[in-house]
């Protein structure tokens, strides 16, 4: 009887009921609706997903979080294309505490993320896959996140299908006129929500489409051949 | 004054590296062919110092053999007086495999002469099984009584003159040619010569015999040159096998690196790169340099970043030997860690960046700094991490795109223009000018582009505003 409540507690089917979930530590996104559909922000550890094309917004959700811890290291591995300094910079990030790395294979890649997120010198490891991720990698990613107290922000082109990963949170991301709809696709302690309308053009002025007012005809422009 | 002789017969063999010890070697001297140092296995075995190399395979057929070496043997005497000078401070090599300590004045710094002897064979047992020793009144006479195997320490000038007398001069420094003379007029012994004083002495036998005799018994002074260690740290550890996978070779260089963690850590300093040289069989060393960002002294930490550099070396033949160089020496400096923090992570960014550029290579990891030029191109460019400079942007620069393209691409998709144009013209001064006008433009499916017009109305996708 003690055997099999052993391996039930083992395969983690008893339910504790003193073994109440603590409430994932957040720390605010920067955009007030984001912070109120995940219930006050971004988790300050674990691993977080972010599912939408490049160049549509991804970093930019994330940039106001990122330079709000000054004094740990920010880690990017394999972005999509060069770091722009200047660019960081004027957002808030000290460039003191950026790293680039370039691993030259997915492996080599994945253990250089785990050895950053373990140890307990970086805030966040941000990094673009450029393969499918499996089950037991997040878990890795977990286990190591927790060591170090840190944040895993993955960025992947679209969603696995079929299988479900542990991760922390995953957003859909789609470009709106504004800014970016997004979709909460799992949350830890909390549900899937529908999508919501998150407007950047406080944040980010020129990267905004501006509205087109239909009274307004325009100028005939004239053919040039 | 007292002098402490440290006779090592088998100090080559004392420095092969074997993983177990029941495997028979054999030192075997070159041009006599016969066995010079043995170790205990050997011994067992039924061998003997001094044994022809044939008849010894013949009684012990698994016997490992090596050729004496006279170079290795003395490198590994000035190592063992390095690793002596962290208890005693003079002390002189007598090659080939002798050391003399100078005991009198280190006695101000021991409780008693038995603690010090305590001290300094605790030193020497660490790196050295086989030793004789003799304590006397004059070096030579030291010498004389270790190689005669006396191995006490013994303060009475009655008792070590007595020992002395019983020594045959077959073992002393005397030249072969005089000892023979003496043998032939019937002196054999120290004994016969100690009855003459020193004046007879002179008056029958030539001088070099007197001053020995004089050295002997402590009347003459004996000229000895004291060993200064040097401050590097520079190791050379033989294996007594071959290994081709390098993953078998933690353990003989955990040995290397706790000497080296010893060798810092008594003079507070750290290294922040070190050197191993591989020495393959039959082929060119291979050289490894390992570095640390912050420094590092800890013989744990260097393995573990030499166990990852590995990973990215191939061997062209087995491994025979292998020594270790710090090459750069630095201050220590102890980085505090908060007391209160109960992370369990516990790495400062150096090491972690150490660690990083051990396995994937150092090209691999760096830190991106912001120049002051107006040209995207060179307002940003990789650096070694955390080596950033501090320079102020212009004000200008502000809507810059987070990731640029390498190369420009050129535009293949529908866009619409929403901030623009931004004419970038200048560089002029270094070949590198450009003539652009840049706009943010939007694509059909929402992505955010930085592209640019050349004058030749080409459009080029240069950057992206994630």
């Amino acid at each position: 009887m003690n055997n099999l409540i052993r391996l039930l507690q083992y395969k983690q089917l008893v339910w504790h009921a003193n073994a109440q979930p603590q409430p994932a530590e957040t720390c605010q996104s920067g955009y007030p609706e984001l912070d109120l559909h995940l219930n006050g922000g971004l988790n300050r550890a674990g691993v977080i997903e972010l599912i939408s094309d490049i160049a549509i917004g991804e970093l930019r959700l994330i940039l106001p979080t990122l330079s709000q811890v000054p004094d740990k290291l920010l880690v990017l591995i394999s972005p999509p294309a060069d770091v722009y300094g200047p660019a960081l910079a004027a957002s808030g990030i000290n460039l003191k505490n950026l790293l680039v790395i370039r691993p030259d294979n997915q492996t080599h890649a994945l253990w250089a993320a785990e050895q950053c997120l373990s140890s307990g010198c970086c805030h966040s490891v941000l990094f673009w896959p450029q393969a499918a991720l499996v089950i037991h990698q997040i878990k890795r990613f977990q286990l190591a996140c927790e060591k170090g107290q840190s944040r895993q922000i993955l960025f992947r082109p679209q969603r696995q299908q079929g299988i479900s990963l542990p991760l922390d949170l995953s957003l859909s991301l789609t470009a709106t006129r504004s800014g970016l709809s997004v979709q909460v696709n799992k949350r830890k302690g909390g549900w899937p929500s529908d999508p919501f309308e998150l407007n950047m053009q406080t944040k980010w002025p020129y990267l905004v489409k501006p509205e087109i007012n239909q009274n307004i005809i325009p100028f005939p422009v004239a053919n040039t051949g | 004054m007292f002098w402490l002789y440290l006779h090592c017969p088998n100090l080559q063999l004392n420095s092969l590296y074997s993983g177990c010890d029941n495997v028979p070697v054999a030192i075997v001297q070159g041009h006599k062919n016969t066995l010079s140092q043995i170790n205990s296995a050997a011994q067992q075995a039924g061998l003997a110092v001094g044994m022809g190399l044939g008849a010894a395979c013949a009684i012990c057929p698994r016997l490992t053999v090596f050729p004496y070496n006279p170079e290795s043997e003395q490198q590994k005497l000035k190592q063992l007086a390095q690793w002596l000078y962290w208890v005693t401070s003079d002390i002189s090599l007598v090659p080939p495999n002798g050391l003399v300590l100078r005991v009198t004045p280190m006695l101000s710094l021991y409780a008693s002469l038995n603690e010090y002897w305590q001290v300094v064979q605790c030193q020497l047992e660490q790196v050295i099984s086989d030793y004789h020793y003799a304590l006397a009144y004059s070096p030579q006479a030291a010498k004389l009584l270790a190689l005669h195997q006396y191995n006490q320490i013994n303060t009475d000038k009655n008792q070590l003159n007595i020992q002395l007398q019983q020594c045959s001069l077959d073992k002393t420094d005397l030249p072969h040619k005089t000892i023979e003379s003496l043998n032939r007029v019937g002196v054999s012994h120290l004994a016969d010569l100690f009855r003459l004083p020193l004046t007879e002495l002179a008056q029958r036998f030539d001088i070099d015999l007197v001053t020995y005799i004089g050295r002997l018994k402590g009347q003459f002074k004996t000229p000895l040159e004291f060993y200064h260690p040097p401050e590097t740290f520079k190791y050379r550890l033989l294996l007594s096998y071959e290994l081709t996978d390098l993953n078998h070779l933690n353990k003989p260089l955990f040995k290397v690196l706790q000497l080296l963690e010893s060798f810092l850590s008594l003079r507070a300093k750290q290294t922040d790169e070190i050197q191993l040289e591989l020495i393959l069989r039959d082929a060119p060393s291979e050289r490894i340099r390992v570095g640390s960002g912050q420094g590092e002294h800890k013989a744990i930490r260097w393995l573990e970043l030499c166990l990852l550099r590995f990973e990215s070396v191939t061997l062209s033949a087995p491994v025979i030997e292998i020594e270790l160089q710090a090459l750069r020496l630095i201050d220590f400096r102890a980085d505090s860690p908060d007391l209160f923090n109960t992370q369990t992570g516990q790495m400062s960014a150096p090491e972690l960046v150490a660690r990083l550029q051990a396995k994937l290579g150092e090209s691999k990891v760096n830190g991106v700094e912001a120049l002051s030029d107006y040209r995207p191109e060179f307002a940003s460019r990789l650096c070694p991490p955390f080596n950033t400079c501090d320079q102020t942007l212009p004000e200008l620069i502000q809507n810059r795109p987070s990731f640029l393209l390498n190369r420009p691409q050129p535009l293949h998709e529908q866009v619409e223009i929403i901030h623009g144009p931004e004419r970038i013209v200048t560089g002029w001064w270094d070949h590198n000018s450009i003539s652009r006008d840049y706009y943010i433009a939007r694509s059909a499916a929402g992505r955010w582009l930085w592209i640019f017009r050349t004058p030749q109305q080409k459009w080029f996708v240069h950057g992206l505003y994630s």
